[in-house]
């Protein structure tokens, strides 16, 4: 069901009231059904609940502050916004120190393996995963994490801004540099 | 025909439509080579589901309740923040710590030199212009915004403090009391606008010596040592109360304050604001090299030394203000606005209708910046009809 949002661009004190009142189920309702799937996209990127949580609130600021014109592709506009922040947060200084303290933070909570050397190795794959997302570019890493987090052609090719019809071939040469990238760092 | 590899990939996918599955199906069983380039894919995609997969959270996302609310206190606190909050965000603390920073360690540079500063016992520096200097945040020191050593540098020996909290007023008479400066507003807007003061700050830097060497050491800045001699120096940065127009739809505090359940949110919107205070200053103890603090606040920003000396030269540090701004988000020009040089920063979109702008300028001693959705000729219509 498509969700619809209007910016409001009469300053006027009485039409603002009114359009406020069109305009509070619908972001609710974005929020409600959307929030889960962006805070995972993000969490994937940054490995860090909290992180994840902070750049999903400022997703949804964005949305709040200026929706996109349309609204037929709201999820799309949420996913893309979602994963280029996260994306930048996975490039910066703080993730390369951060997600090697914090990858053993879940297990040390009590979730997880017991045997420790599965938590190590564990805690190694999603290293070199988030290694290798952060030397490709931005668009092939936003399509593998988009796919791989279960949104179909339709909904990744919203989120990125291309046609469906090329997602296929992105995906499939996406695929093939992280495979490359991927076996060059366990050599 | 054989398929492409976009097809195949497609298809594995279960994204093609029924027809064309069909008939890629059937071509499958008569063709060797594109059988084994359809299980080569299917392999590449299987692999990296698993890899992906690692990055899953174990368990499941907060609840959208619980994270609605927070989303009221998070959406507050970016209504609320005062330029002084907003210079200092976690985003920007590195660059402005580096700053800070380079301040504090030149004096190692300087001291032995011993430049007079003229007119002045403190060295007290008011920023008469801007100039931006674009950073790659991949090239910033990168321990810079997660150190240790940073973190307490923060907590213990840069000090913040705030004359008051951000409030309406309800004329420009107001004020101007509040800000001791003429407020100049557009006269070509729509509206009249909601004032705002935002109270001054100050962030006073007391140098350790021990700590930022521990810290330059941390970034990879062993060549610069500092002597025990400067150990208790003061930085201060004094930011006064400024002024904030927003015009346009513009959303109050009290509006955020929202019980999910309830229903009843503030609508979305779009704003200009035009904020305007006396500039800035920065005061330092004497005897420091303005230029060589340029050069290495350049270099720390992630220039080469070649490259900061060139561009340092053509600075008057002792009057301007070098803003950082990420390269990767913005694109910058210098403009004429309002009668003097001014700098027009736009938001990279990926459509028009997104387009942001920030404009800023300084003159006669008040620094100006200007917010808001449009492009430059938005911009600057607005900023020249200042009266």
């Amino acid at each position: 069901m498509a969700v619809t949002i209007k910016a409001v661009k009469n300053p006027a004190k009485q039409a603002a009231a009114e359009d406020a009142e069109k305009q509070v189920a619908p972001f609710d309702e974005a929020f409600q059904q959307h929030w889960s799937r962006v805070w995972e996209i993000l969490f994937r990127l940054v490995g860090d609940r909290d992180e994840a949580e902070d750049l999903a609130l400022e997703v949804f600021w964005r949305l709040y502050q200026k929706p996109p014109a349309d609204n037929h592709n709201l999820p799309g506009w949420l996913y893309r916004v979602a994963t280029r922040l996260g994306y930048n947060a996975l490039r910066s200084r703080k993730r390369r120190q951060q997600y090697e303290q914090q990858a053993m933070v879940p297990e040390l909570n009590g979730i997880g393996p017991e045997n420790p050397s599965q938590l190590v190795e564990q805690a190694e794959a999603r290293r070199r995963v988030r290694t290798v997302l952060q030397q490709m570019k931005q668009r092939p890493a936003q399509i593998l994490v988009l796919r791989h987090s279960g949104l179909s052609y339709t909904e990744i090719a919203a989120a990125v801004g291309i046609s469906p019809g090329s997602i296929g071939s992105l995906l499939a040469r996406a695929e093939k540099e992280f495979a490359e990238r991927y076996q060059a760092l366990e050599r | 025909m054989h398929p492409s590899n976009g097809e195949l990939r497609s298809y594995i996918d279960h994204e093609l439509k029924e027809a064309p599955a069909a008939a890629l199906r059937s071509h499958l069983e008569s063709c060797q080579p594109c059988q084994h380039t359809y299980e080569m894919l299917s392999e590449a995609s299987r692999n990296t589901q698993i890899q992906i997969g690692h990055l899953s959270p174990t368990s499941p996302a907060p609840g959208w309740r619980q994270a609605r609310v927070h989303f009221n206190a998070f959406a507050s606190q970016k209504e609320k923040m005062t330029m002084f909050d907003r210079m200092f965000t976690r985003r920007n603390r590195p660059i402005w710590v580096a700053a800070g920073l380079i301040l504090a360690l030149v004096i190692a540079i300087s001291v032995p030199q011993v430049r007079v500063i003229a007119n002045s016992f403190l060295g007290i520096f008011r920023i008469q212009q801007i100039t931006v200097v674009p950073v790659d945040d991949s090239t910033l020191p990168q321990q810079l915004g997660s150190s240790s050593q940073l973190e307490s540098l923060m907590t213990k020996d840069m000090q913040y403090q705030k004359t008051g909290e951000i409030h309406q007023v309800s004329s420009t008479a107001e004020a101007e009391k509040e800000a001791g400066i003429s407020v100049r507003l557009p006269s070509n807007a729509t509206g009249d606008p909601q004032l705002m003061v935002m109270p001054s700050g100050t962030a006073t830097l007391v140098v350790d010596q021990k700590q930022l060497q521990a810290l330059l050491n941390e970034i990879g800045r062993t060549d610069i040592k500092i002597p025990a001699g400067v150990d208790g120096a003061k930085i201060v940065l004094q930011v006064p109360t400024a002024i904030s127009a927003e015009y346009g739809d513009c959303k109050t505090a009290k509006s955020i304050h929202h019980d999910p359940d309830a229903g009843g949110f503030a609508p979305m919107g779009s704003c200009t604001t035009l904020v305007q205070l006396t500039s800035p200053t920065v005061q330092t103890p004497p005897g420091i090299d303005i230029q060589q603090i340029g050069v290495a606040y350049l270099q720390i920003l992630g220039m080469s030394r070649q490259e900061a000396e060139s561009f340092a030269a053509n600075i008057d540090w002792a009057s301007t203000f070098v803003l950082p701004i990420p390269r990767s988000d913005v694109d910058y020009t210098a403009v004429q606005v309002d009668g003097v040089s001014g700098t027009l920063i736009q938001q990279k979109v990926d459509r028009p209708g997104d387009n942001r702008y920030m404009l800023m300028w300084v003159k006669e001693g008040i620094l100006y910046a200007l917010t808001g959705p449009g492009t430059r000729s938005d911009a600057l219509t607005f900023g020249n009809s200042l009266k």
